[in-house]
C-alpha cells in the first residue's frame, strides 16, 4: 500500500495545488464577502496539505511497510465491462436505449462462459425490452429510442 | 402529535403506498441476505424508480429499503457466516456458531424479534425527539450551520473504518466536486470547462450510482468467489424462556444505544452493532461464552442496528443534515421531489414526515412477518451466482444515470465515477465522506459566505456565538484528539532514537 499511497497522495497534491490556483482566478474576495473562489481555494490548499503530509510519511517515515501495493485482480474482465459501458455511452443517442443496451448485455452476459449463446441471446432481449417497457411505459422515464424510433 | 400521527397512518395505509413499504422491506430484506449490495447502493439504483411517485410515497419506499436490510442481514450472517450488511459483521461472531450448534432457530428469532424492538423503539424516539429539535433548530443562522455541518463531517470522518486522514481527503474532494457549476452569488462558472452539462453541477445520481452500484461492481468481480456453504436446517424460530431471560437486557440496551449512536454524525448501524457487542461482552457474568454462541451477542447487536435506523433519521429530518451515506441519498431523493429537509420539514410537509413515521412502524411489522418465514426463500437467493446480478445491477446504473436529466453525458459521469470508486476502494478510501462532502458542500460553502457576508468578513462571527463556537470547539476537539496517537508514536520514536 506504501507505494499506492505515494503515488495517489502525489496525484491528489497536484490536484490540491490546480485547484487552489484555478479559485485564484475566480477572485477569492470581493465586496460583498468572500468571491466565488473562496472555497475552493481552501479547499484545494486542505487537500493539498493534507496530501503532502500523506506522501512525506509514505515516504520517509513507513520504511517497515511493504512497498508493494495490492494487485489489480480480474483486470481483463473489468476492462471487458468498461469497454462495454464506453461503447453504451458513446451509442446511447444513436442506437436507442434497448438496441445499445442489448449488445451491451450481450457482452456482459458473455463473461459468464457457462451460460449457452441462446439463453444469452434471449435474456438480453428480454432485459432489454423489459426494462424499456417498465421504466419508458409504466414510470415515464423518457429513454432514447434511436434507431428504433419508427416502432414508436 | 397524534392527530399528525393519525394523517400518517390514513396516509399509509392508502394501498399504493401499503404496497410501496411492502416492496422497500422487501427489496432491503432481499439485499440485505445478499452479500455485496448495500442499501446505499439500491436506494441509489432503485432512485429512478421513484422520480414519478409523490414524495411521500418515494421516501416510504426508499426508507424500507435502509431498516429492511439490517433485518435481511443477519440471516446470512448467521446461515451462512458472511455478513449480508456491514452492520451484521458482529452477527457471525455467536449467530453462526448458534447455527453450527443447532440453535439456528433462536439466533435467527431473536435476531427479528430484537430488531423489531429495536426498531420500533427508534420510531418512538423519532416521533418524541423530532419535533422539539425542528422547533429549536429553528434558531440555527448560517453561522451555527457552518459549525454544525464541520462537526458532523469531522465526525464522519473521525469514525472512518479505515485511515481518517484518508477520509478526510475523501470528504474534501466531494466539497469540491459541490462546487463544479455556475457559483448562485455571482454566476461566475466554477471548473466547467465551458461544457453546458456541467454548468448546474454534477448530479447526485451518476456520482452515488457510480461510487456505489458500479464501483461495488468492478470490485466484486475480482473476487472468485467460492462455493457458499449455507445451513439450511432451521428449526424452533422462537426463543425459549431462558434465551428471553438471557436476551431481556441485551435487547434494551440495543435499543437505547443504538438509537442514539444513529443520532450522532458518521454514527449509523454498523458502529452501533459493535459498540452493542462491545458493551454485552463487557458486562456479561460469562464473557468466555462470547464468540461460541452466547445468544446475547446475536440479541444486542441486531436490536441495535435497527434502533440506529430511526435514530439516523432525526439530523436529516430536523436539521437537513445527513448523517450518514444512506440517509444522504435520502437527502437527495427529498431535494429531487422539491423537499427540503430541515427544520420547516414538518410544518412544511407533516404529510412526508408522518408519513414516513407510520410506515416505519407497519414496516417493522412487515418484516417480522416476511423474516422469519420466508428464511427458506431467502436462502435460496444466497445461491443466484453473481455473473447473472452483476449485469442487471449495470442495467440499473446506467437507466438511473440517464434517467434525473436525460443526458449521455450523465452515464459517462456515472462510468468515471465508478471506475473512481474502484480506484478508491482499491487504495483504501472510502467513498462515503466523499458523498457527504458532496451533499453538505454547497450547504456549508453558503453557510460560510452568509455568514461572512452578515459579519462584514470577519471570521470571529463563529466563536461569538454560542451554539456556532460550540459545534466549532468540539470538532478542533476531535481533531487534536485524532492527532495525538500520532504525535506520541512520532515522541516515542526520537526518544528511542536519542537513547541509542
Amino acid at each position: 500500500m506504501r507505494k499506492i499511497n505515494i503515488y495517489t497522495s502525489l496525484f491528489l497534491m497536484l490536484l490540491g495545488l490546480a485547484i487552489s490556483l484555478s479559485s485564484i482566478k475566480l477572485s477569492l474576495y470581493g465586496r460583498r464577502g468572500p468571491g466565488p473562489g473562496f472555497m475552493c481555494f481552501g479547499t484545494g490548499g486542505i487537500l493539498f496539505l493534507l496530501s503532502l503530509h500523506l506522501f512525506l510519511k509514505n515516504l520517509f517515515f513507513s520504511k517497515g511497510e511493504a512497498i508493494e501495493g495490492e494487485a489489480f485482480k480480474n483486470k481483463k474482465v473489468n476492462l471487458w465491462i468498461l469497454g462495454s459501458l464506453i461503447f453504451y455511452t458513446l451509442f446511447l443517442e444513436r442506437l436507442g436505449y434497448v438496441l445499445d443496451l442489448f449488445i451491451v448485455l450481450l457482452l456482459l452476459f458473455a463473461i459468464s462462459k457457462t451460460m449457452k449463446w441462446y439463453v444469452i441471446v434471449g435474456s438480453s432481449i428480454l432485459i432489454a425490452v423489459g426494462s424499456y417497457v417498465l421504466f419508458s411505459t409504466f414510470l415515464g422515464i423518457g429513454l432514447p429510442t434511436g434507431v428504433l424510433n419508427f416502432l414508436k | 402529535m397524534w392527530e399528525s400521527l393519525i394523517l400518517g397512518f390514513s396516509l399509509c395505509l392508502q394501498p399504493f403506498n401499503l404496497f410501496l413499504c411492502f416492496v422497500g422491506v422487501f427489496i432491503g430484506t432481499l439485499i440485505g441476505v445478499l452479500p455485496g449490495l448495500g442499501p446505499g447502493a439500491t436506494i441509489a439504483l432503485l432512485f429512478p424508480v421513484t422520480l414519478g411517485m409523490p414524495p411521500a410515497s418515494a421516501i416510504i419506499m426508499l426508507a424500507g429499503i435502509f431498516y429492511g436490510a439490517q433485518y435481511g442481514g443477519s440471516t446470512t450472517s448467521i446461515l451462512v457466516n458472511i455478513p449480508g450488511e456491514a452492520a451484521s459483521v458482529v452477527t457471525c461472531l455467536d449467530g453462526h456458531q448458534m447455527a453450527l450448534q443447532g440453535r439456528a432457530g433462536p439466533a435467527l428469532g431473536i435476531s427479528a424479534l430484537g430488531s423489531f424492538i429495536g426498531g420500533t423503539f427508534s420510531v418512538i424516539g423519532l416521533m418524541i425527539l423530532a419535533v422539539p429539535l425542528s422547533t429549536f433548530a429553528l434558531r440555527f443562522g448560517p453561522p451555527e450551520y457552518f459549525g454544525l455541518i464541520c462537526l458532523g463531517m469531522i465526525l464522519v470522518v473521525y469514525l472512518a473504518q479505515k485511515s481518517v486522514q484518508k477520509a478526510l481527503i475523501s470528504a474534501l474532494l466531494g466539497i469540491f466536486l459541490s462546487q463544479i457549476g455556475i457559483d448562485q452569488v455571482s454566476s461566475a462558472q466554477r471548473f466547467t470547462f465551458g461544457m453546458g452539462e456541467l454548468f448546474d453541477g454534477i448530479s447526485m445520481v451518476p456520482l452515488v450510482m457510480g461510487l456505489f452500484g458500479l464501483g461495488e461492481v468492478f470490485l466484486s468481480l475480482e473476487e472468485k468467489i467460492s462455493k457458499i456453504s449455507v445451513i439450511t436446517h432451521v428449526k424452533n424460530l422462537l426463543p425459549n424462556l431462558r434465551d428471553w431471560k438471557d436476551s431481556t437486557w441485551p435487547v434494551v440496551r440495543g435499543s437505547i444505544l443504538g438509537f442514539f449512536l444513529g443520532v450522532l454524525p458518521g454514527g449509523g448501524p454498523t458502529i452501533s452493532s459493535f459498540a452493542s457487542y462491545g458493551i454485552e461482552k463487557r458486562l456479561s457474568k460469562r464473557p468466555e461464552r462470547f464468540g461460541h454462541g452466547a445468544i446475547e451477542g446475536v440479541a444486542g447487536p441486531e436490536t441495535a442496528n435497527n434502533s440506529a435506523t430511526g435514530g439516523s433519521f432525526i439530523p436529516l429530518l430536523t436539521l437537513g443534515i445527513p448523517t450518514n451515506v444512506v440517509m444522504a441519498l435520502l437527502f437527495a431523493a427529498l431535494m429531487v421531489h422539491g423537499i427540503q429537509p430541515g427544520p420547516l420539514l414538518i410544518k412544511q410537509y407533516p404529510d412526508v414526515f408522518w408519513g414516513l413515521i407510520a410506515s416505519m412502524y407497519i414496516g417493522n411489522i412487515l418484516l417480522v412477518l416476511l423474516n422469519l418465514p420466508l428464511i427458506p426463500i431467502w436462502v435460496r437467493f444466497l445461491k443466484i451466482p453473481y455473473r447473472i446480478l452483476f449485469p442487471l445491477i449495470i442495467m440499473f446504473c446506467l437507466i438511473g444515470a440517464y434517467s434525473e436529466r436525460g443526458l449521455a453525458f450523465d452515464v459517462s459521469l456515472m462510468v468515471v465515477f465508478g471506475v473512481v470508486g474502484y480506484l478508491m476502494r482499491k487504495f483504501e478510501y472510502e467513498p462515503a465522506p466523499l458523498v457527504l462532502g458532496f451533499i453538505l458542500g454547497d450547504l456549508l460553502e453558503e453557510s460560510l459566505r452568509r455568514s461572512l457576508i452578515m459579519a462584514d468578513g470577519n471570521f470571529l462571527i463563529f466563536f461569538k456565538r454560542p451554539i456556532s463556537a460550540t459545534f466549532l470547539g468540539l470538532t478542533v476537539l476531535l481533531l487534536i484528539s485524532n492527532s495525538i496517537p500520532f504525535l506520541k508514536k512520532r515522541l516515542e520514536k526520537l526518544e528511542k532514537l536519542e537513547i541509542t
